[in-house]
């Protein structure tokens, strides 16, 4: 019964050992140590037995290898190997297959990535970065100068005579109370007059042969005077200036 | 002069092309690191019988042939080597079995927890085998450790599995014998 009970225990403590788990790694990093060791030991003692007094072929080549690879083969020989690794299809492969396998005697445990982004998902960042600090820098300049978020409220008061409004295609009679787009010409005749009242209340009397277009952006209204003369009553101007551009000046009411 | 027409190896006893070393590095490091490290229970240990092992090769202190199973006879190397470095140690300290079981308590005091329990019987265990005769600890690992059966074993050895199941056998009741009680004893303080 005892005998039984210590042939239990003692299986017990076999099957333990047998069962104990090796980490792969430490046998990696062991095995490099090793033959790092032996490649060192030999090269040193200079009893190589790997090695040969004259190389005579590609079998003396290879043989050299991992003492080049281990750094420890001389330099004259090193640039012998190297050479004719650069000739020699078999030994270049030899070579590199001695690399690989040092390499991945060599491999540590597999690092951890110091950034858990893509590079894909970095480059669509930094590009939607970018485009969003052109479009803050951009946004002044596009609120000054495009009509955006703006409208412009300009009717013709009175016309008197022959008043047109001239598009890219047509060119229409204009009226009392005409309303004008932003960008559209309107021109007086010969002894035509008219008076376009803008939304602020200013009045623009323009003379005959007369046009002028009218443009809107967040920076004011802008006349654009082409040909002819006008008189211009400015109203006080609530958010932006008034301005009148002909083609040699350009003068702005606040 | 004639010399120096013929070019002459250092060393001839390596009838292997140098290339093959390195292979069987490659193919059997981890076998025989593993089998070491079981037999005696250090990574460090484990990593010495390797370099001996593949050392020996090199130097050509053993004379081996690639055509008969390199596995095998690396792995009987290991355990060979692994088993004798036990040996030394144990010979170097003059540890018998009384000051192994004063050891064993001694560390049982220091390391109470049972995983250290574990690891001390263990320690019994290897250290006892490695005090079996020769043959008899081969067989034991091969059988014990490495889980061949008795006729792998006879066929590795090149004597018959009766022979082997006797060895074992009596291997087995030495153990017993001398370190049975402690084994006993550490389960009842489990």
């Amino acid at each position: 019964m005892k005998s039984n009970n210590e042939n239990e225990l003692l299986d017990k403590v076999v099957n333990s050992i047998r069962s104990e788990e090796i980490d792969s790694a430490s046998v990696s990093a062991a095995a490099d140590r090793v033959w790092a060791r032996i490649s060192a030991a030999n090269a040193v003692n200079g009893v190589n037995p790997l090695a040969v007094e004259h190389i005579e072929n590609c079998s003396d080549f290879q043989s050299l290898i991992p003492a080049y690879l281990s750094g420890n083969l001389s330099e004259a020989r090193s640039l012998l190997l190297v050479d004719h690794t650069h000739e020699c299809i078999p030994c270049r492969k030899a070579m590199n297959d001695a690399r690989k396998r040092r390499q991945g005697i060599h491999a540590a445990p597999a690092k951890t990535k110091r950034y858990s982004l893509q590079p894909v998902v970095m480059r669509w960042g930094i590009a939607a970065a970018l485009v969003i600090g052109f479009g803050l820098l951009a946004l002044p300049f596009i609120q000054n100068y495009l009509p955006f978020g703006t409208k412009l409220e300009a009717t013709v008061q009175a016309a008197e005579g022959q008043v047109y409004q001239v598009a890219d295609t047509s060119t229409t009679a204009v009226g009392t109370g005409s309303k004008l787009q932003s960008g559209e010409s309107i021109r007086t005749a010969r002894d035509a007059r008219a008076v376009v009242g803008l939304g602020d209340g200013s009045l623009i009397e323009m003379k005959d042969r007369s046009e002028l277009y009218l443009t809107r952006t967040r920076q004011g209204t802008t006349i654009h005077l082409t040909r002819g003369n006008i008189v211009v009553e400015a109203a006080k101007q609530r958010s932006g200036q008034l301005f009148v551009e002909t083609g040699d000046s350009l003068v702005s009411v606040r | 002069m004639q010399a120096a027409a013929k070019p002459l190896r250092l060393v001839t006893e390596v009838t292997e092309p140098p290339g093959e070393v390195e292979n069987l590095f490659r193919n059997h490091h981890a076998r025989v690191f593993r089998t070491a490290q079981r037999i005696t229970g250090s990574a460090a240990d484990a990593e010495d019988v390797l370099q001996t092992v593949f050392l020996r090769l090199v130097k050509g202190q053993e004379s081996y042939d690639l055509s008969q199973n390199p596995e095998a006879y690396l792995s009987r190397a290991a355990i060979n080597a692994s088993l004798d470095l036990l040996r030394s140690r144990t010979r170097a300290k003059s540890v018998n079995i009384d000051d192994v079981e004063s050891q064993a308590l001694a560390s049982k005091l220091m390391t109470p927890e049972a995983e250290h329990d574990e690891r001390e019987l263990q320690t019994l265990v290897r250290q006892a085998v490695a005090r079996l005769g020769k043959t008899a600890g081969e067989m034991f690992v091969m059988r014990y450790y490495e889980g061949l059966d008795n006729r792998e074993i006879a066929e590795a050895m090149n004597t018959s599995p009766l022979v082997v199941g006797v060895v074992l056998h009596r291997a087995r009741t030495k153990l017993r014998k001398e370190i049975g009680h402690y084994l006993e004893k550490h389960h009842e303080k489990q």
